[in-house]
């Protein structure tokens, strides 16, 4: 008998499959670690099985009875219980209240029953070491501590299926191994467990089995004793990671002379890490990683965002408190977030292009005709509301916009993100052509491929990997790889905090 | 107005696709306003023969501009977006009404010292809206809803309450005819109109106005100074309510405590019906303007029809509410 058997799971979001061909089954009492690089359809799964999406096709069942989950209530219902990274914590409640938020105890049925939740809070808290916590608001705590909670009011719930979502990344080591204790023995109580990570040493040290997913297809399961590190992180790529060089952190400019710009120990607010970064003159630099390590904190810090930031840019020293002061020092940023951070809906495409350059930078006499043609838009008119044009024809209005101001460095959050193959590989060659005139481009990608292949359009580029808010690997040359930067992204051993 | 309607049937007549030519009167913005205007204004002829007279027109005219004026800061405080709104222009008025004819005192040489100052308690409150609702972080509604308390309990402590002698001629002299049915109030309203449609098309300052009211983080993205540019607008609002009160002073020949209170949603309304979103972004003056004919001509045919004031502000009150659900519905929809 399984617990949970999912069988061809397909789903899309408009034109984007999420979940081509997931299929996966798990037995009582086995803890199975899903394992796969950004996009490949891992948090998607996790939210069918949470009842927050519902599957375009394929089959579900729970031990062994087909259901249609319909809403995270049913899912509930049914026994299917999720920790995920985004907390479903209610920071202005008490622990043992966030504990028994979804199922409070009552007397005569309308009042909480106090003594009741504290009681049955506490019980879970002595069993992870923490109840000292008991009577604090969820605001009052710690991060690791909050995640603690977050995990004990999963265990409160008494779930036949486990779902924990990359909970451990923010624990401490003693917690991690509280974690296991606790998950190896709703083990033993039949729980069927899924450990969504991408901690090796954790995989190894707590799954009996493991399931590699890859551009939303679940591509294969083996035993835990099966595979090592490298042949898992091969399945992950879909290629061959053979020896991969464990060394250097830390900056190597492949371009030489002095640096365009500098920000030394950077700091990023979120993590709290610190490090210095540099851009050399007309250099590719590539961020990548696993999505939310820090690599969008880098560049919105660079650019003002996180509040004043030194820098220095050409070696003058520069202080950049706001986005306003950014743009006056000749920086430029795109946001992959195009309706939020990108285009102005309802104006028209000649007003997005000229925001940059006529009302800030107060130049006037753009070409707007000439411009949108030279970048490759599809448009009927320069006066028609941008938002009558598609996403990538939009996006690259919004590049535009930028490129006609000569910016010295420009910033790039991942802009190609939901964009087609066309309009994505037209935004490539306007940045190369930007680099070829002598600035600077940084570019947050979570598709490593695409920093592979602009890395090697440019005449010099370095990969920086993060992790964890840090830069854990700096790739160049023949080392810029998608292998090097997956096996980067995912690091081996023991590195707790 | 009527050569704008015979140029806005001219284009769609021309148009050869039927379809087509339905699509452009549904997407027009200013139409709706013109045949509700054209259509109050046959009603009231009906009901009450000799509504459609130059006098009369004359007469809604100039009430129209005194709203049309009032909607002009309006329009720009909600083309600003992020739930801009300006709840504070009633009172502004009232007190530019107050405190125009207390400094003026009857004399018509104070009447430029008196314009002076109102521009500068116009700005100031303006300014104090900006910072509250950008520095401070209230929200615009509450902000100027605030305002509205703070201007009035001002202008009765400035006042104290008293009526303030006779309003001299220059200034009286805004409501007497041209010609026909043109009186000088309405040239003043083309006048402010077409400056500030100026200042908002042409200006930096008006374009950075409109892409802010589009998209607030991509402005900000963008280099473009937010909270600057929405403060010299609250600032404009209140500078044109001021003289509004005044102008008003000038059409009605006495000033009376919260005698404009009615324009802060009178405004607003007449900013929607002319078709400006209230989401931000997008607006035009010339809409405020139809918007404000529309208003006041519905008005007069509620007093053309004889009905009793409660009944007529309860059919007033309707209609708006009528209005603005219809036009609000539109963006909804979009998302």
């Amino acid at each position: 008998m399984n617990a949970l058997e999912c069988r061809r799971i397909q789903k899309s979001f408009g034109s984007v499959n999420a979940l081509c061909d997931a299929s996966l089954s798990v037995r009582p009492g086995e803890i199975r670690a899903i394992l796969g690089g950004n996009g490949s359809g891992k948090s998607t799964l996790a939210k069918i099985l949470g009842g927050v999406v519902r599957p375009n096709q394929g089959e579900i069942k729970l031990f062994d009875k087909t259901c249609s989950i319909r809403s995270p209530r049913h899912s509930k219902r049914l026994g299917i219980v999720i920790t995920s990274q985004e907390l479903s914590l209610f920071t202005n409640h008490t622990v043992e209240t966030n504990l028994l938020m979804c199922d409070i105890p009552r007397s005569i049925g309308v009042f909480t029953n106090r003594a009741r939740v504290k009681h049955v809070g506490r019980q879970v808290m002595d069993e992870l070491n923490l109840s000292h916590l008991i009577g604090k608001t969820v605001a009052e705590l710690a991060a690791n501590e909050q995640y603690m909670v977050e995990f004990a009011k999963a265990l409160i719930q008494k779930p036949k299926i486990l779902i924990v979502d990359e909970i451990t990344s923010a624990l401490y080591r003693e917690e991690v191994e509280l974690v296991k204790q606790m998950l190896f023995r709703l083990k033993e109580n039949g729980t069927a467990v899924l450990f969504i990570s991408h901690r090796m040493a954790e995989i190894y040290s707590i799954c009996d089995s493991v399931t590699i997913m890859r551009n939303g297809e679940t591509v294969a399961t083996v035993g835990i004793q099966e595979k090592n590190e490298n042949e898992l992180l091969s399945m992950m790529s879909g290629r061959d990671v053979t020896d991969v060089i464990h060394s250097h952190t830390g900056s190597v400019a492949t371009a030489d002379g002095p640096p365009l710009l500098m920000a030394p120990q950077l700091r990023l607010s979120r993590f709290g890490t610190q490090f210095d970064f540099r851009v050399q003159p007309g250099e590719f630099v590539g961020i990548a990683g696993l999505q939310g390590h820090g690599q969008s904190d880098l560049v919105r810090t660079l650019f003002g965002m996180r509040g004043s930031v030194h820098l220095k840019l050409e070696g003058q020293d520069l202080h950049v408190s706001s986005p306003r002061k950014a743009v006056a020092a000749r920086m430029a940023f795109i946001s992959g977030d195009r309706e939020k951070e990108g285009v102005f809906s309802v104006r028209s495409l000649s007003e997005n292009l000229a925001a940059v350059k006529e009302l800030v930078m107060g130049q006037t006499g753009l070409a707007a005709d000439a411009v949108l043609r030279e970048q490759g838009v599809k448009f009927a008119s320069a006066k028609q509301p941008i938002r009558t044009l598609s996403g990538g024809n939009q996006q690259k209005v919004v590049i535009g916009r930028w490129l006609v101001t000569n910016p010295k460095i420009l910033l790039a959050d991942d802009p190609t993100k939901g964009i087609d193959v066309q309009a994505r590989l037209d935004v490539h060659h306007m940045l190369c052509r930007l680099i070829e005139k002598g600035s600077s481009v940084v570019f947050v990608s979570s598709d490593d491929e695409e920093l592979v292949q602009l890395a090697h359009m440019a005449p010099s580029a370095r990969i920086l990997v993060m992790y964890e808010g840090k830069i854990v690997r700096v790739l160049t040359g023949l080392d810029i790889t998608t292998e090097n930067i997956i096996s980067a992204s995912v690091p081996r051993g023991a590195r707790f905090k | 107005m009527f050569k704008l309607v015979e140029q806005q049937v001219k284009r769609i007549i021309s148009v050869p696709n039927k379809r087509l030519r339905w699509s452009i009167v549904r997407n027009n913005v200013y139409l709706p306003s013109v045949i509700a205007s054209l259509v109050l204004l046959g009603l009231g002829q009906v009901i009450s023969p000799g509504f459609a007279d130059f006098n009369n027109i004359g007469n809604i005219l100039a009430v129209a501009s005194i709203l049309a004026i009032a909607a002009v800061g309006q329009t720009m405080v909600i083309v600003s977006g992020g739930e801009g709104i300006d709840l504070s222009v009633g009172a502004v008025m009232s007190m530019g009404a107050l405190l125009g004819a207390s400094f003026i005192h009857g004399e018509a040489s104070r009447l430029p010292i008196a314009v002076v100052l109102l521009v500068l308690i116009g700005a100031a409150i303006g300014y104090i809206n900006g910072f509250g609702i950008q520095w401070v972080g209230i929200p615009p509604l509450v902000m100027t809803l605030i305002m509205t308390s703070v201007v009035n309990g001002f202008t009765v402590a400035y006042t104290k309450g008293q009526p303030s002698g006779a309003i001299p001629k220059v200034l009286l002299a805004v409501g007497q005819p041209i010609v026909g049915p043109i009186r000088w109030l309405l040239v003043l309203a083309i006048a402010i109109l077409v400056a500030f449609g100026i200042i908002m098309n042409k200006t930096s300052y008006g374009k950075r106005l409109f892409l802010i009211g589009s998209n607030r983080n991509a402005a900000l993205l963008s280099g473009i100074s937010v909270r600057g540019t929405v403060t010299v607008t609250y600032m404009i609002s209140g500078v044109i309510g001021a003289l509004a009160g005044l102008i008003l002073v000038g059409y009605t020949g006495n000033a009376q405590l919260q005698m404009a209170s009615d324009y802060t949603l009178l405004s607003i309304a007449a900013v929607v019906i002319g078709g400006t979103k209230l989401a931000g972004g997008e607006g035009t003056l010339v809409g405020a303007a139809l918007g404000a004919i529309v208003l006041t001509m519905l008005t007069s045919v509620l007093v053309a029809v004889g009905l009793p004031q409660g009944v007529r502000e309860l059919v007033q009150g309707l209609t708006l509410l009528l209005i603005l659900v219809a036009y609000s519905r539109a963006p909804r929809l979009r998302q």
